[in-house]
């Protein structure tokens, strides 16, 4: 099985014949030969050279999770439908803005039709006991309010839309 | 006592259990919907469902939580810390209702809560407080008194603890905005909105001393811990010895701080909390009047199991030592486990634990309220546990912490993990170079660490062996295909991949 991994932003080819108890496996073009067992509890052991490595591994948001020698990893399988970040989920990349983690709208800081920078706070969540500013990705106008306070709110509810300042002069 | 119930979640409820045990003295646990599964539960004797997740409908509703302890039988209360734990009415309540509360009576309580009040107090009785207090006030008078004391101010909750509420004011127009935060923090942590504002005091550390008291009217210190490593005024790496203190130091403040605590009339455990100035003088900050989240720490000092104390202390027994048969041996440090994405402000991080592994060894404790496969909820303070590592000296225990970091294994969410990986190895650290301001001096720019090729390779090896393991009848995209004994079986393999 070929697989197209991206670790820490870096796009890594692994490819593995998943042979018991020795494997082939090729990591861009570098070939080991890995001596491997599935230990119960999610830990693949694994020799290597000589090597002894007990990794933790579960797969999470179509990825997997790793963790050896007290490092932790995040591995994305490219296109197959990677996990977006928390960040990347907050921002959403563009000018609609969610909540980072499920929590209650405590204040909106921003109406509609206000001009904001990016980096200016819109809308406080309070998850876990802690007020927490969500800021705006990006500097553009307020387009639409759906937060209020006492809301609450998950993941995936749109707080605030902000269009992007070049498209807002266009506009006018 | 006949029973206890433990009016708390998490690590802290497990701890008091095992304490219970410990003495044979039967005992109880309370939660909440969100907690149906939680560790405190699984490892109660007894567990009373006293509300919906919301705290203030469930762990801070007194009503519910008395209920309860009459349900079950119980003539006593822990309230671990947190919740319940400092509010004065419930440990009132708790006596009228002829409940021991474990920890210092409502009187008390109600003085240390009052931070206002108490500080009068400590003046009175000359214990050093930070210049520039001031009483409640309305905007214009916080903002008159910030102007008379000079910037940076803080501004801090009345009846708070943990730095929940507080913010620190550099300039004018941050006030205002910041008072208005801390009153809606405040209320919603506490159900009291009362802030005030005092001088902040630049790189101060911060060293608090555990005492214990009797109702006999004894009182002793059980020496310092110093937690001046914090994020969002939030401890997280406490130690004990602190570097900062020579024996006289020590004595002084211990001495000051045996002195706070019989001036408001304390008993049980607590914890005198000063601020240390470069200069050497010390003010009072407040009484934090529970058990601490970092006691452990002390523990392994003292050799004193201070929840064990609590108890004996609130059945009316006189303390089994006195001052002089305290010594501090060797080094303790805690790191907590937060919940928590370090890489992004610290932004609480919640979800499912799909792996889970605990450290151990010599001087290694870890209090813990997680196990794998458990959601953590997003209703409460983050802390998933704490890690406490003892041995004969500083140097020695930071070799120690940091091996029981790289053995404690937590997959699943984001946690505080590497980040107090890069605190403890730090050379300020290493030099005890511990201000409040450690975290923004010297872990401003801290980033996940990049790996080593070897681990990388190592965890992409992991990646995709699990992945050829995994059985195509659970891989995403598969459904559809009947299932066959053998896929129902688990971890088979013969030869080669099922696929």
């Amino acid at each position: 099985m070929e697989y197209e991994f991206t670790l820490a932003g870096r796009k890594r080819t692994v490819e593995t014949d998943g042979r018991a108890p020795i494997a082939k496996v090729v990591i861009d073009g570098t070939q080991y030969e890995v001596d491997w067992e599935m230990v119960p509890g999610g830990v693949v052991s694994m020799l290597v050279g000589g090597r002894s490595y007990a990794a933790h591994a579960a797969e999470r948001d179509g990825g997997f999770v790793v963790s050896v020698r007290g490092r932790s990893f995040r591995i994305d399988r490219s296109g197959a439908g990677d996990g977006p970040s928390a960040s990347a989920r907050a921002s959403g990349g563009s000018g609609v803005i969610k909540a980072p983690m499920p929590g209650t709208v405590v204040k909106v800081l921003v109406s509609e039709g206000d001009e904001v920078a990016a980096g200016d706070g819109v809308v406080i969540v309070e998850a876990m006991k802690m007020e927490n500013e969500v800021r705006s990705p990006i500097d553009g106008v307020v387009v639409k309010v759906s937060a209020a306070p006492g809301d609450s709110v998950g993941t995936t509810e749109v707080l605030v839309e902000i269009e992007p300042r070049g498209s807002a002069q266009e506009a006018d | 006592m006949n029973k206890i119930l433990i009016a708390n979640r998490g690590e802290i409820a497990v701890r008091v259990t095992r304490a219970c045990r410990d003495m044979g003295i039967p005992c109880a646990v309370v939660y909440s919907d969100a907690d149906r599964t939680s560790l405190h539960v699984l490892e109660a004797d007894e567990a009373v469902r006293i509300g919906p997740a919301p705290a203030l409908e469930s762990y801070l509703n007194i009503d519910a939580v008395i209920g309860a302890a009459r349900d079950v039988g119980a003539d006593a209360i822990h309230p671990g810390y947190g919740f319940l734990a400092e509010n004065w009415r419930f440990a009132k309540r708790c006596e009228e209702e002829g409940i021991a509360f474990i920890g210092p009576t409502s009187e008390a309580l109600r003085l240390v809560g009052d931070k206002l009040r108490s500080r009068e107090t400590m003046l009175a009785e000359g214990v050093p407080i930070i210049p520039g207090m001031l009483t409640k006030g309305d905007d214009a008078e916080f903002r008159a008194k910030a102007s008379e004391m000079g910037y940076p101010v803080l501004v801090k909750a009345s009846a708070g603890g943990g730095g929940k509420g507080m913010r620190v004011v550099r300039s004018e127009e941050e006030l205002v905005p910041a008072i208005e935060a801390g009153r809606r923090e405040a209320g919603s942590a506490f159900g009291d909105d009362t802030v005030y504002i005092e001088k902040l005091i630049e790189r101060p550390r911060h060293v608090e001393f555990q005492i214990l008291a009797d109702a006999r009217g004894n009182v002793v210190h059980l020496f310092e811990r110093e937690c001046s490593i914090q994020r969002r005024h939030q401890k997280i790496v406490e130690e004990s010895p602190s570097t900062a203190l020579d024996p006289e130091l020590r004595r002084a403040m211990g001495e000051t701080a045996v002195r706070a605590a019989k001036a408001v009339g304390y008993t049980n455990a607590g914890t005198v909390e000063f601020l240390l100035d470069e200069d050497g003088s010390f003010y009072f900050l407040e009484v934090n009047a529970r058990i601490q989240v970092e006691h452990p720490v002390t523990e392994f000092v003292t050799g004193v199991d201070l929840v064990r104390e609590q108890i004996m202390v609130a059945e009316g027994r006189e303390l089994g030592f006195g001052q002089d048969d305290l010594v501090q041996r060797g080094h303790a440090i805690e790191c907590r486990i937060y919940a928590e994405d370090p890489a992004s402000g610290f932004l609480p991080s919640s979800g499912k634990i799909l792996r889970f592994r605990e450290p151990a060894g010599p001087g290694v404790r870890h209090d813990c309220g997680i196990y794998e496969g458990w959601e953590v909820p997003v209703h409460y303070d983050p802390i998933l546990s704490k890690l406490i590592v003892h041995a004969a000296d500083r140097d020695a225990a930071r070799g120690r912490m940091l091996r029981a970091l790289s053995e404690l294994t937590i997959l699943g969410i984001d946690t505080t993990i590497e980040y107090l990986q890069a605190v403890i190895a730090s050379e300020a650290f290493a030099s005890g170079d511990t201000h409040t301001d450690f975290v923004e001096k010297h872990m401003g720019d801290w980033s996940a660490p990049d790996s080593t090729e070897e681990l990388s390779n190592v965890a992409l090896m992991a990646a995709a062996l699990s992945a050829s393991f995994a059985r195509p009848a659970l891989s995403a995209g598969r459904s559809e295909r009947l299932l066959t004994p053998w896929d129902t079986l688990g971890s088979w393999r013969i030869g080669r991949p099922s696929r």
